[in-house]
């Protein structure tokens, strides 16, 4: 096959647009075809009288259902045939049991046994897609047979349908074999999604380059702003395809290229759609009664089975049974008048448990989380316009989202406008220019207070029964904890607008018939506007009482804590490509191209911010209206300025022999200004070939396949990732030192905490790559399967030297990672009768192990990021023995493990103290607590520190999703469409130890904060001596039972419908009578609307293993209504 | 003809494409960082020689890094409670230390600085800011010598392939030599003086200097005595602390706050009684006792991280969490009573049956560092103090009669004033004139076995009579009346005047005395009783036979603690396994593997 020649602008659509490019190869077969089928017409007039059947049909394209004239129908193993007429009919004369080949070029060929119905209609199934199809590849495009390297292609058909979409690669995720897509909330426009391309390469920075037509994005979170609904088709360049992107190849690249207009008639399409977003999996509160019934259990438990009745907590958990529902005023309980609960008062005969620092004591039965959270509206609306002539063509489109908060108080919101031209004008046959212009919008609405301090929206803090707000609607404080609904409704606003112009023009001009310069310029602005600001609240108790002093929460370094904060960033980006393509083919048999260019990119990045303290008004947020005052920090300002630049040269050689055995080698010479500049320079190349073995005669004798290709790649590609861009220049801090001298605070001059880095390097990775692809059963069945190998030898990683250096020394090029893994997808297309149908699905299995990493393999039960050989992301726990059920049990394990001072364990079996000092008290180990395994055999429990001493820990997984997939189903019948995905991923541990993440994890953890339910009548009791959770405590011994462990770690496999899409298209016979509408159809579609996890704790099973601030903003499903509309 | 143009353009274009890439790239690769300083162009003048040292008061022990736990602790010593892991002696060695990291690279930034002075043209305009990095290098090496013994010595700045990252510790002798070195090398080129009101106040001065000299001679003076070292070796540095703090006495720069001596050097702080001893460790410019005494009147700091209410407030929560300790019984008992005998030897002691009998007739400084029961005080800053009269507008305000029976509460660094949380802000004394008059007295007497009462008279008596005008002094003569021990007087001197300044755990150290001083605890540990978040048992002081036993007003409900042989509520039989391991720290284990010539510490 003949590798295109370079020019994004005519060959970008994946779907040529009529047959014109096909080969002169093919042109001349075809006219040998009609030869010998007029031969045929000539035989079968001397058959025709002895033939005594007639059979007759129409011949139809499967998807169009456009007749299709010039079909060869031919009764097989003979010499009579014929060929459809021009509305795609055919009459043919048989022998009963006959059987027909009907073949069309670019079609699928069909066989029919001829049957009694005289009438034999046919649908055939276009080929074209898969071997007319064009590959966007690097600066440039190949069609699909010519490709060799790991490339997975996506259509924008993954981008309809799917409702809100605030960031196009959400839709990728399951789609694209090799790719693994996560977010880590679900927070509108702050969703942070991120993708991998086979996994890990480094453990420093992982972004795998975005290209958008032709121009490297400078950061991934542009694609925050960009439609995807002008997305044509993204290709994901996976192994060497990726080196000639040299120095950020290393995770893999992604090209995506937008819609351009068509020569033709003029299309205006309007999509709108409306989306209601529902809350899907997020943890589930208690109420009332089961908390204080767990905290009454738990309380119990914590004193040897004795309940006790002094107890603060215990008190509280029992008063709060006798009065839920109500608030209890300081002042309704005898002795207690001027606030504040004081201990030894009764209240309808129950004593009172005392909090000296409150007003009342509440018990009403709707959780924060009920209370907060709920549904939200989303809207999209996209408008485009495209069309032109034979020299210009055109697309405009105006696209229109806005993203709904399922946060119920307070603003919060994202919206993003888009507006992008993209235009194509031939001023001769040599010369073309193509110009592409967006300008997109994204505002980002969120409440300032949103994760204010441990009580925030986002935290587990707030303690359970508390009201909203005060009895008359206002913040409400109790005893320290804040109402978070008072702060987000009256605590200010954060609001970050984004603008964007992403504009680039590509100059093509052809020689001479083989020879092309191509010439691109981008130019990538961001500018960046925040306006935060911060309100005092003034906060009351639940009879609107003002509580003095708490206005929340503080914010400034002194006198008040309203403030306002703007923020300009100011990111300018571009890019200049030049290049030179030469494309022949020799004797019909030799395919050279030779392609050889330039590029120079820098981005130059300006940012500063000022915050002003105590505004004279909190109506009108504005720097101008802070009063005047002598307080230090009253206006606080910060600037950051910095630039980077990559200089590259890079060559591409293609050969291709017969169209058979394909062979490309890249080469690249970059350098970066983050390095010395004689380290600055290095060159990065790729080798790959293919085999077109379907091509061989010993196979296409067979007639099994219609596609068989292997290929295999080898690669070296770099990352900059991890390096500051100014490490090689030893530089000073100069800033104010916070040590008073004289009568000011001085300023202090220091060095910056790092030696320079004089000698490092690119992180070199090297990527190996064997793949096969494959088409059978006429295509109907078409598959890629990929083994890849890619180990990064020199990974930068941080080496630590004795402490006595003072000084953290620079990263050294001194890590290895290998990564390996297959990747595979299949699809099965077919129809039956009337309905057509496809089903695809994919899996991506990628591993890693940390080869070396400075030769320092520690590690420590929990999560650990990096431990030498083990996979990053690794966790390590003990190993569960079971549960105690006897006290026996309980002594001989104590009596084993348990030494004063801690010698034989170190996993903080907690061992009673004296029941004398109950306010210490701790129980110690009981029937119901979980008991751990000597791992080593030791005689200890003991958890190690290093690979090499690793005690009783054992590996428990890696937070790193394994065996993700995706599975496509599709349907067509008449008018109607079905789609659904299903995505989901085979292995991932969680474990989530730190901070607010273990507080809903372990019941009563906290024991005055809200608790979650999934624990409730599944703790261990005498009477269910089987139940999944150990006894309730709410003491030390939960840090013992719930401490990470074979039991404690999550399992997180899950399987998610992630889109559902019911559609239903207006036959065009009804449309035509409108006489502006040429096509419509509707859809009602729904996203992650089922899943089936194993998570015990209630998270969405995609959710972070930290659960940190707004990682908990909950998961949500939506069902969106919306149509499509073709003028 | 054609065909030649065609490829003339071409390989015109061709070369431009990659000629001008060339000449574009490489020129426009080199890039300077535009928002910072690059050291290539600084250490042009003394001024930058001055900004940089400006750091080093920033390396100070302040409230921050030394209120709470941390290795100097009182509460790992036999003030508060059982010590923690530390002072229990059970701790272990651990993989790393902040201490040791941050020391080290303290100390690179004083070799930094003196490295860049060594090529610096005017010498003398930079000599203040060189003896300053000698200072702040000794303040470093001697934390890591009271924390690790001997450690490496490092005195350059290091580079990746410095064969020091590898090298040996240095004996104790050897950082003590270097310590002292460099104390002696900065001494003559600090400031004799500095004005409070001058733009300098703050930065080290010679006598500070001087102080500190005498603190580490006296520290390896003793250390060295107990543990049988070398004679002449510790009696040159006994002397040489004498020496040291003998000639800050001298000097007449500073002097005991409340005195007439610190009046006489400016401000008026006589005017607080004997509640200067109080008024001392909140001193701050708002008004923060009865007499609006500020911080100008304090000549009793020589060396302090200092606080402002404006610009650098405490940040810490050093009121409510100083209210919410109590220390042990041991250090109550400490305290003479007013006439200058031991609760064990007056008659003019109460006992301790009823709530606050045992505060009668002390020390004063007892009912100014203890909360005494039915006293005003500050709590929060609802509850404050507003005319320190205890009159109705001061009782309404302040929590009154709160200290009930919950043991003792700490008073020192607790504001009175009307103060938000974490805003107070009295100075951190990291050298304080009381500490060098009693290292004074210590090292002549460990020196000679004897003391004067001449030089009783001009350091020890001074601290003691501050605020007991009418407690007789300790003399040779009272001593010997009353059966007392010179020693043992001297140590109890310190223990009560420098409480919570985090000398306690040290002076045990170098004293090698934890087999009497660092015992079980049994007793005494007061918790503050005020937040409803800790135990509703007040835990306290002696109970059986006492009023919160027998009434009236007794405890309710009863605690059920065990009690020990005096009626005493047990709070914390924790076992003490202080050994002579424990002495030092452990030198952690990452700095052993990453360099396996630095031998861990004895023991450990």
């Amino acid at each position: 096959m003949v590798i295109e020649r370079i020019g994004p602008i005519i060959t970008l659509s994946h779907k040529p647009k009529n047959l014109k490019t096909m080969s002169f190869f093919y042109q001349k077969k075809y006219s040998a075809r009609c030869l010998l089928v007029f031969l045929l017409l000539v035989g079968m007039v001397y058959h025709a009288a002895a033939q005594s059947r007639q059979i007759s049909g129409t011949v139809t394209d499967s998807t169009s259902r456009e007749p299709l004239p010039g079909v060869t129908v031919q009764v097989i193993g003979t010499t009579n045939g014929i060929q459809t007429d021009v509305n795609g009919k055919y009459k043919l004369t048989v022998n009963p049991g006959a059987k027909l080949s009907f073949a069309f070029i670019g079609y699928n060929t069909r066989k029919v046994t001829v049957g009694d119905d005289p009438v034999i209609n046919i649908q055939l199934s276009n080929k074209r897609s898969d071997l007319e199809e064009v590959v966007v590849v690097a600066y440039g495009t190949q069609k699909k047979p010519s490709v060799v390297g790991a490339i997975a292609t996506v259509s924008s058909k993954v981008f309809e349908d799917r409702g809100p979409t605030n960031n196009p690669i959400a839709n990728l995720q399951g789609q694209v074999p090799g790719m693994v897509v996560t977010r880590s909330s679900a927070q509108p426009g702050r969703e942070n999604w991120n993708f991998q391309i086979r996994g890990a390469t480094s453990v420093n920075g992982q972004d795998p380059l975005v290209i958008l037509d032709g121009v490297a994005l400078n950061n991934n979170n542009e694609l925050n702003s960009i439609n995807p609904n002008d997305i044509d088709n993204i290709s994901v360049l996976k192994d060497g395809s990726a080196s000639i992107y040299g120095a950020r190849a290393a995770y893999g690249v992604v090209l995506i290229t937008t819609k351009k207009g068509k020569a033709g008639k003029m299309v205006i399409q309007y999509d709108p759609s409306v989306s209601q977003k529902l809350l899907g999996l997020q943890p589930k509160m208690t109420n009332i009664d089961q908390w204080a019934n767990g905290l009454l259990q738990a309380r119990t438990n914590d004193n040897y089975g004795v309940a006790p009745t002094t107890d603060l907590w215990y008190q509280l958990a029992n008063f709060a049974l006798a009065n839920k529902g109500t608030v209890v005023l300081a002042s309704q309980i005898p002795g207690n008048t001027t606030g504040g609960i004081t201990a030894n008062s009764f209240y309808n005969g129950l004593p009172v448990p005392a909090f000296l620092d409150v007003k009342e004591l509440d018990f009403i039965d709707v959780s924060l989380q009920q209370y907060i959270w709920g549904r939200a509206t989303s809207t999209q609306h996209n408008f485009s316009v495209s069309g032109g002539t034979e020299k210009n063509t055109y697309r405009v489109s105006l696209g229109y989202l806005n993203d709904g908060s399922q946060l119920r108080i307070g603003n919060n919101g994202n919206q993003r406008y888009n507006l992008r031209l993209n235009n194509s004008y031939r001023f001769s046959d040599k010369v073309q220019l193509e110009t592409n212009i967006s300008l997109e919008q994204n505002n980002i609405q969120q409440p300032t207070m949103y994760t204010s301090g441990s009580y925030s929206a986002l935290g587990n803090g707030f303690q359970i029964g508390l009201p909203m707000f005060t009895q008359s609607g206002r913040p409400y404080q109790w005893g320290g904890v804040t109402s978070p609904a008072g702060l987000l409704r009256d605590g200010g606003d954060n609001l970050e607008n984004n603008s964007r112009a992403l504009l680039n023009s590509t100059l093509t001009y052809n020689f001479m018939k083989h020879l092309t310069f191509t010439g691109t310029a981008g130019y990538n602005v961001w500018w960046q506007d925040d306006r935060v600001q911060t309100k005092t609240v003034r906060l009351y108790s639940y009879d609107d009482k003002y509580l003095t002093g708490t206005t929340a929460p503080a914010g400034g370094t002194s006198g008040g804590s309203q403030n306002y904060f703007r923020a300009n960033i100011n990111d300018k980006y571009y890019n200049l490509i030049g290049r030179v393509t030469y494309a022949n083919t020799f004797n019909r048999v030799h395919d050279v191209s030779l392609m050889i260019g330039s590029s120079y990119e820098r981005d130059e990045y300006d940012m500063f911010n000022t915050r002003t303290y105590n505004l004279g008004s909190d109506d009108v947020p504005s720097l101008n209206l802070g009063l005047s005052s002598s307080l230090a920090g009253f206006v606080t300002n910060d600037e950051q300025r910095n630039h980077y630049a990559l200089g590259s040269y890079f060559a591409r050689a293609t050969y291709a022999y017969k169209g058979k055995y394909l062979f490309e080698g890249t080469g690249r010479y970059d350098g970066s200004s983050k390095f010395i500049a004689d380290k600055r320079w290095k060159p990065f190349y790729s080798l790959m070939g293919g085999w077109r073995l379907g091509e061989e005669s010993f196979i296409k004798k067979t007639n099994i396949f219609s596609e068989l290709k292997l290929r295999a790649s080898y690669a070296t590609s770099g990352s900059q990732g991890g390096i500051g861009l100014y490490d090689y220049l030893q530089s000073l801090n100069v800033g104010n030192s916070n040590t008073l001298l004289g009568s000011a605070l001085a300023t202090a001059t220091t060095t910056t905490g790092n030696l320079v880095s004089l000698n490092r390097t690119w992180e070199t990775v090297i990527k190996r790559n064997i793949g096969i692809d494959f088409g059978l059963l006429n295509g109907r069945l078409n598959g890629t399967f990929e083994v890849f190998r890619n180990q990064n030898k020199n990974m930068l990683v941080s080496v630590t030297y004795p402490a006595v250096l003072g000084i953290g020394a620079p990263q050294s090029n001194n890590g290895d990672l290998k990564t390996w893994g297959w990747e595979g997808q299949l699809t099965w297309r077919d129809h039956v009768g009337q309905v057509t149908y496809s089903i695809s699905g994919n899996i991506t299995n990628s591993q890693n192990k940390l080869v070396y990493f400075n030769g320092v393999p520690a590690l420590g039960a929990g999560y650990n990021a990096t431990v030498e050989g083990y996979p990053l992301g690794s966790y390590f726990g003990l190993k569960y023995g079971g549960r105690f059920q006897t006290q026996a049990q309980v002594d001989t394990y104590n009596s084993t493990y348990y030494a004063p001072g801690g010698v034989i364990n170190t996993i903080g079996i907690p061992v009673a103290t004296p029941l004398t000092n109950l306010p210490g008290q701790n129980s110690g180990l009981r029937p119901g607590d979980n008991y751990f395994v000597d791992a080593n055999g030791d005689g200890k429990l003991t958890t190690g520190t290093s690979a090499k001493d690793m005690g009783d820990l054992v590996y428990l997984g890696s937070d790193i999703p394994r065996y993700t997939f995706g599975l496509t189903l599709s349907l067509q019948w008449k008018g109607f469409d079905f789609t659904s995905i299903f995505q989901g991923v085979g292995k991932r541990t969680i474990f989530r130890a730190n901070g607010s993440a273990n507080n809903w994890r372990v019941p009563f953890a906290a024991v005055y904060q809200a608790q979650t339910t999934q624990w409730v009548g599944k703790t261990w009791t005498p009477e269910n001596t089987n139940a999944y959770y150990p006894n309730l405590h709410s003491n030390g011994i939960n840090g013992y039972n719930y401490q990470i462990s074979s039991w404690s770690v999550e399992n997180g496999a899950y399987v998610r419908l992630k889109n559902l899409v019911i559609g239903y298209t207006l036959p065009k016979s009804l449309l035509e009578r409108t006489k502006a509408i040429s096509r419509l159809r509707f859809y009602i579609s729904g996203s992650d609307l089922w899943e089936y996890s194993k998570i015990h704790d209630g998270w969405d099973p995609e959710m972070t293993r930290t659960t940190a601030g707004n990682e908990r903003y909950p998961f949500y499903r939506y069902v969106t209504v919306g149509a499509n509309i073709t003028f | 003809m054609i065909m030649k143009n065609i490829y003339r353009r071409i390989f015109s274009i061709l070369s431009i494409i990659i000629v001008t890439g060339l000449f574009a790239c490489n020129k426009s690769l080199n890039l300077k960082p535009q928002d910072q300083l690059s050291d290539a162009a600084y250490f042009k003048s003394a001024s930058d020689f001055k900004t940089f040292a400006n750091q080093y008061y920033g390396y100070l022990r302040n409230f921050n890094n030394s209120f709470a736990d941390n290795p100097h602790y009182d509460g790992r010593a036999d003030v508060f409670g059982g010590g923690g892991v530390y002072g229990a002696g059970i701790n272990t060695v651990p993989a790393s230390d902040s201490y040791w990291n941050n020391n080290y690279s303290r100390i690179r930034n004083c070799n930094y600085l003196l490295e860049k002075a060594a090529t610096f043209s005017d010498q003398a305009s930079i000599s203040q800011f060189v003896a300053e990095a000698k200072f702040f290098r000794a303040y470093c090496y001697f934390e890591l010598l009271q924390l690790y013994g001997g450690v490496p010595l490092i005195t350059k700045t290091l580079n990746l392939d410095s064969p020091e990252l590898y090298g040996t510790r240095a004996s104790r002798d050897q950082i003590v030599d270097q310590i002292v070195a460099d104390l002696e090398a900065a001494i003559p080129n600090l400031p004799a003086s500095i004005l409070a009101n001058s733009a300098d106040f703050g930065r080290v001065s010679k006598p500070a200097a001087q102080a500190f000299l005498g603190r580490v001679a006296l520290y390896e003076g003793t250390w060295q005595k107990f543990r049988n070292g070398d004679a002449t070796r510790y009696n040159m540095l006994l002397d040489k602390s004498a020496a040291a703090s003998n000639a800050v006495i001298t000097s007449n720069q500073f002097a005991l706050f409340g005195t007439a001596a610190s009046n006489a050097l400016g401000g008026n702080s006589t005017i607080l009684g004997d509640s200067a001893q109080k008024y001392l460790f909140i001193l701050e410019n708002p008004k923060s006792n009865p007499a609006s005494v500020t911080k100008t009147a304090n000549h009793e700091y020589l060396l302090s991280y200092r606080y402002d209410d404006v610009s650098k407030t405490i940040g810490t929560n050093i009121s409510r969490q100083g209210t919410q300790i109590g220390p042990q019984h041991k250090y109550v008992n400490a305290f003479l009573c007013q006439d200058g005998l031991p609760i064990e030897k007056s008659p003019l002691f109460q006992g301790f049956e009823s709530y606050g009998s045992e505060f009668i007739n002390r020390d004063n400084r007892l009912k100014y560092t203890i909360q005494v029961n039915n006293m005003y005080y500050w709590y929060g800053n609802a509850n404050y103090r507003v005319t320190w009269l205890n009159d109705a507008a001061d009782i309404a305000l302040s929590m009154g009669k709160v200290v009930k029976i919950g043991g003792y509460t700490n008073q020192k660094w607790v504001t009175e004033r009307n103060c938000p949380d974490t805003k107070e802000s009295e100075d951190y004394p990291v050298i304080r004139y009381a500490e060098v008059l009693l290292n004074y007295a210590e090292a002549v007497y460990e020196r000679d076995g004897a003391i004067t009462d001449a030089d009783l008279n001009k350091s020890l008596n001074l601290v003691r009579l501050r605020v007991n005008k009418n407690m007789p002094p300790l003399t040779n003569g009272f001593a010997g009346a009353n059966g007392l021990d010179l020693r043992t007087e001297i140590r109890r001197e310190r223990f009560i005047e420098l409480y919570y300044e985090n000398f306690r755990f040290d002076d045990i150290k170098r004293w090698h005395s934890a087999a009497t001083d660092l015992v079980s605890n049994t007793g005494g540990t007061a918790y503050g009783n005020i937040s409803a978040f800790v135990s509703p048992w007040p835990v306290g002081i002696k109970f059986k036979g006492t009023q919160a036993d027998v009434g009236p007003n007794p405890l309710k409900p009863a605690p059920t603690n065990a009690l020990d042989a005096n009626g005493q509520l047990i709070l914390d039989n924790t076992a003490r396994n202080f050994s002579e391991k424990n002495y030092l720290y452990p030198i952690p284990a990452q700095q052993i593997t990453l360099n396996p010539a630095l031998a861990q510490n004895p023991g450990w």
